[in-house]
């Protein structure tokens, strides 16, 4: 071997390999067969993921093309890069698509069209359609999506509830596996009478919902959290936090914990933003749980925290004309030269350890009002691997 | 020797002196060990050898002495800062020149902080290469057959190749 030509072993090629993001990984793999083999081995990609979730998060956005009917999607890294995700066919042609949870890369979509459940990664841009059928869909249903290291599978949840004027609540819960391929029913006694929103948040093997009771959610009151644990295929309550007065919240990842947005009013047009952060007791039976306040804003306007992007929670004004927001401090906001045509509203960054807002300026992304937002890691993990039926 | 030594030599495994303070050969267990060999042995006289260059060498030295103070005491934020600062500039050389040898002397060395520094550096320089560029700075040789070659880039139509 040449002295300047040094031949890196294994271990160093993957150690530099693991820093890559997916879309450099794919063209790694174009390199060699040696290569091609270490970048699919299931340990790289675990390897790899487990790096990138230590990392800061990038954001993954979906907003209205106006050309068309369709969707766009982004990926926003921290250094505000953005890069615009190449959708597939089948994800264009598909206009209400419901994002209904997200983990390790993987994104669960909802298709109001097709009367199924897409699951999406972005990054590799595989993608596989759920076997359900549109018989199964009738009533409401609420989903949920999340990953469990202790059994190593995917699971996608479907609470059926009924609205009508009796018998209201949750009837029926459904788990499917992406390891067995099967669907199956699962005890839920514990949520009857109880009412699931269709927000949902996936943590450290739990998927997590609002829950109401049945007729209260006109005024707001959501009054517990309920839990599901991926592996026990077990659900549980949580109480809200203490002192809990908030107008409306929102529930969140913080930290790789759960973590939930609220917003408090003060006086007058007066408000602030609360974080709560959740520790984790003992688990599935008889676990304590407690949230923490973490984090509370300083005095401002009514903003919705829609969610937590690295150490920044991202708010959306509640108002659309412009001359009526403004704050305590009275930040200077630059507006852009160009006028819009759209009643088109600026998304905020309120940063914790600075406690200062700004506006948050994602480029090319039309309006802003129509803008879906969610905290991302991409991912090589495939879903092929757990043998979903390809549409 | 005593103990009392405030550096030791070293040879390069192309045969250079080199010197280096005990502070910041305690930045790595196998220079630890030598020098606890030198400062405790009678014999005096043999100089110990590093099987790694001596362009490389340098450098790694150069790394050692600037990371030893704060390895060795602790320090403030800003002095993370400023060495997190110094660490990129450090970095700024030529791959075909010199990085991989950093990577493989940091490893030998058991330079932890080091080796993670080359290996983000690498990764950083590959984001924005080619397949052809990446074959060339790790010297790899395409054994993709041409119809593997087509089906690759069938596959992943957006993948820059050349």
């Amino acid at each position: 071997m040449e002295s300047d030509k040094p031949f890196l072993p294994d271990d160093m090629i993957l150690n530099i390999l693991k820093r890559l993001p997916v879309k450099s990984l794919i063209r790694s793999q174009c390199v060699c067969k040696h290569w091609k083999n270490l970048i699919k081995k299931p340990s790289f990609i675990a390897e790899h993921l487990h790096h990138s979730s230590h990392q800061s998060p990038s954001l993954l956005l979906r907003w209205p093309s106006f050309a068309s009917s369709e969707y766009r999607w982004g990926l926003l890294d921290c250094d505000m890069q953005q890069l615009i995700v190449q959708s597939s066919s089948l994800i264009d042609s598909l206009s209400h698509l419901r994002l209904c949870g997200s983990s390790n890369g993987l994104l669960c979509l909802k298709s109001e069209a097709l009367k199924s459940i897409l699951l999406w990664n972005p990054a590799t841009r595989e993608i596989r359609l759920a076997p359900i059928t549109i018989d199964e869909f009738k009533g409401g249903y609420c989903i949920g999506f999340g990953f469990s290291p202790i059994v190593n599978d995917y699971k996608i949840v479907v609470i059926y509830v009924r609205y009508g004027a009796e018998k209201r609540g949750v009837f029926r819960v459904k788990v499917f596996s992406l390891r067995t391929r099967l669907w199956k029913e699962v005890e839920f006694g514990n949520l009857k009478g109880l009412c699931v929103g269709d927000d949902t948040v996936t943590v450290n093997g739990r998927v997590f919902w609002f829950g109401y009771k049945a007729g209260s959610h006109e005024d707001g009151s959501y009054c517990q959290v309920v839990s599901f644990d991926i592996a026990n295929e077990v659900f549980s309550l949580v109480p809200m936090p203490a002192e809990h007065d908030s107008l409306m919240q929102n529930l969140t990842v913080h930290e790789n914990n759960l973590a939930m947005l609220c917003v408090q009013w003060i006086t007058a047009d007066i408000y602030c933003i609360k974080l709560w952060v959740m520790d984790e007791g003992s688990g599935t039976f008889g676990e304590r749980w407690s949230w923490t306040n973490t984090y509370y804003s300083g005095h401002c306007y009514m903003l919705f925290p829609l969610t937590i992007w690295g150490n920044e929670i991202i708010c959306e004004p509640e108002f659309y004309d412009e001359s009526d927001f403004q704050y305590e401090s009275q930040p200077e906001f630059e507006s852009e030269g160009e006028e819009d045509d759209d009643p088109s509203k600026p998304l905020y960054l309120y940063n914790l350890d600075s406690n200062e807002f700004k506006t948050f300026d994602i480029r090319n992304c039309g309006n802003c009002s129509s803008i879906m937002i969610h905290s991302y890691v991409e991912s090589l993990v495939s879903i092929s691997n757990f043998h979903v039926e390809n549409p | 020797m005593s103990s009392s030594v405030e550096a030791i030599t070293v040879l390069s495994s192309d045969g250079d002196e080199f010197k280096i303070t005990v502070s910041a050969a305690k930045l790595s267990k196998p220079l630890n060990w030598m020098l606890e060999d030198v400062c405790f042995s009678d014999d005096c006289d043999e100089v110990p050898t590093i099987e790694v260059n001596s362009k490389t060498l340098v450098k790694v030295i150069e790394y050692c002495e600037k990371h030893a103070p704060r390895a060795n005491s602790g320090a403030s934020d800003s002095d993370a800062e400023e060495l997190k600062k110094w660490d990129i500039e450090f970095m700024k050389m030529d791959v075909k020149d010199i990085l991989f040898h950093i990577l493989m002397a940091a490893n030998y060395l058991h330079m932890e902080g080091l080796y993670d520094l080359a290996c983000q550096t690498a990764a950083d320089l590959m984001k924005g290469m080619t397949v052809s560029q990446i074959r060339k700075i790790f010297h790899i040789k395409n054994d993709f057959s041409s119809e593997e070659q087509e089906q690759l880039r069938r596959q992943h139509p957006g993948c820059s190749f050349d």
